[in-house]
């Protein structure tokens, strides 16, 4: 919500975890009409946000360092946006060992690679604009934290 | 918030080629990172053309090594002088790419191999000198030349001139003309 001042400031509600999208955006439109005469801030924006954590905390399985990061770019087609998915704690084992990109860049050919693209493309992910992905065209090692 | 325009004929604008070395791109990538997220830009719309640029520009810090530039540069040079001059190549080591003679500083009009560009040229020319002219050359010394004989056929001609000498030294002409 933002004031006259440009502030922002936000109101956070929990919803069911077996509620659908839906049901919750549905709800957020009842709460957002009784809010404009509790608030004298306006709502500009709402946003659903599903978070999943274990019951119980899992030990870390590896020793690769979680700043290195494997960059998959995505193609959506000839006239919208490519995007990436990143998968941090690369392992070693995805990257190339020779060429111009050994150490860096990241075999499109291994097998668990081919998998990771069939899984994002077969179930409709996309891009922050909500162009679905069609293709993994590329990858490399980023250093992000 | 960060306030970042983009502006919208970005496509258009002007590009420059960057070397960075390859230990040193997956920190350029990853300093990229606060771009593609909507708080850096100033609106949905500076968004949408900022994030479609930064990612394109990541996916060009893997998408052809310098180094690979340069081989199809060396490569180009080869196939020029190869066909142009006729110098001959030998790959000396795939791995990395060794190739012998190296590329010289600069090149000299040498023909090196008759069948090349250059040498098919100066063949043609030695025969056009031989045939016409009668000049010797290197690849031709057939003696005389066509405008010799010409001149010498058309000095005998007079009457009582022999027509079988004529025709004779006009068959021959045919001959080097064939």
């Amino acid at each position: 919500m933002q004031d006259d001042s440009g502030s922002t400031s936000a109101v956070t509600l929990f919803a069911p975890s077996s509620a659908t999208i839906a049901d919750i955006d549905a709800s957020i439109t009842v709460v957002a009409s009784i809010l404009a005469s509790l608030s004298g801030a306006v709502l500009i924006t709402t946003r659903i946000r599903y978070k999943w954590v274990p019951d119980s905390p899992v030990p870390a399985g590896g020793s690769t360092p979680i700043t290195r990061t494997g960059i998959f770019f995505f193609s959506t087609g000839s006239s919208t946006p490519d995007a990436l998915i990143s998968i941090p704690a690369i392992k070693d084992s995805v990257i190339e060992t020779s060429g111009p990109g050994a150490g860096v860049r990241i075999d499109l050919s291994n097998a668990d690679v081919t998998a990771f693209a069939s899984a994002v493309v077969d179930n409709g992910f996309s891009n922050p604009f909500a162009d679905v992905f069609e293709l993994l065209f590329a990858a490399y090692l980023q250093s992000r934290v | 918030m960060a306030n970042n325009a983009f502006p919208e004929d970005w496509r258009t604008q002007p590009c420059f080629l960057v070397s960075i070395p390859r230990p040193l791109v997956p920190f350029v990538g990853g300093l990229l990172k606060i771009a593609e997220n909507r708080g850096f830009w100033a609106s949905p719309e500076d968004f949408t053309r900022g994030y479609t640029a930064i990612i394109e520009l990541e996916e060009c810090l893997m998408t052809t090594c310098l180094d690979v530039l340069l081989q199809q540069n060396d490569a180009l040079y080869r196939l020029i002088n190869t066909a142009v001059l006729g110098q001959a190549y030998t790959v000396v080591t795939e791995d990395p790419l060794v190739v012998e003679p190296a590329i010289e500083p600069l090149v000299t009009l040498d023909i090196l191999d008759q069948d090349s560009l250059m040498g098919r040229i100066d063949r043609l020319t030695q025969l056009v000198d031989n045939r016409l002219a009668g000049t010797e050359t290197p690849l031709y010394d057939e003696l005389p030349g066509v405008k010799q004989q010409l001149e010498e056929i058309i000095a005998a001609l007079g009457e009582g001139t022999d027509l079988t000498e004529v025709i004779s030294n006009l068959e021959a002409i045919a001959l080097l003309l064939a």
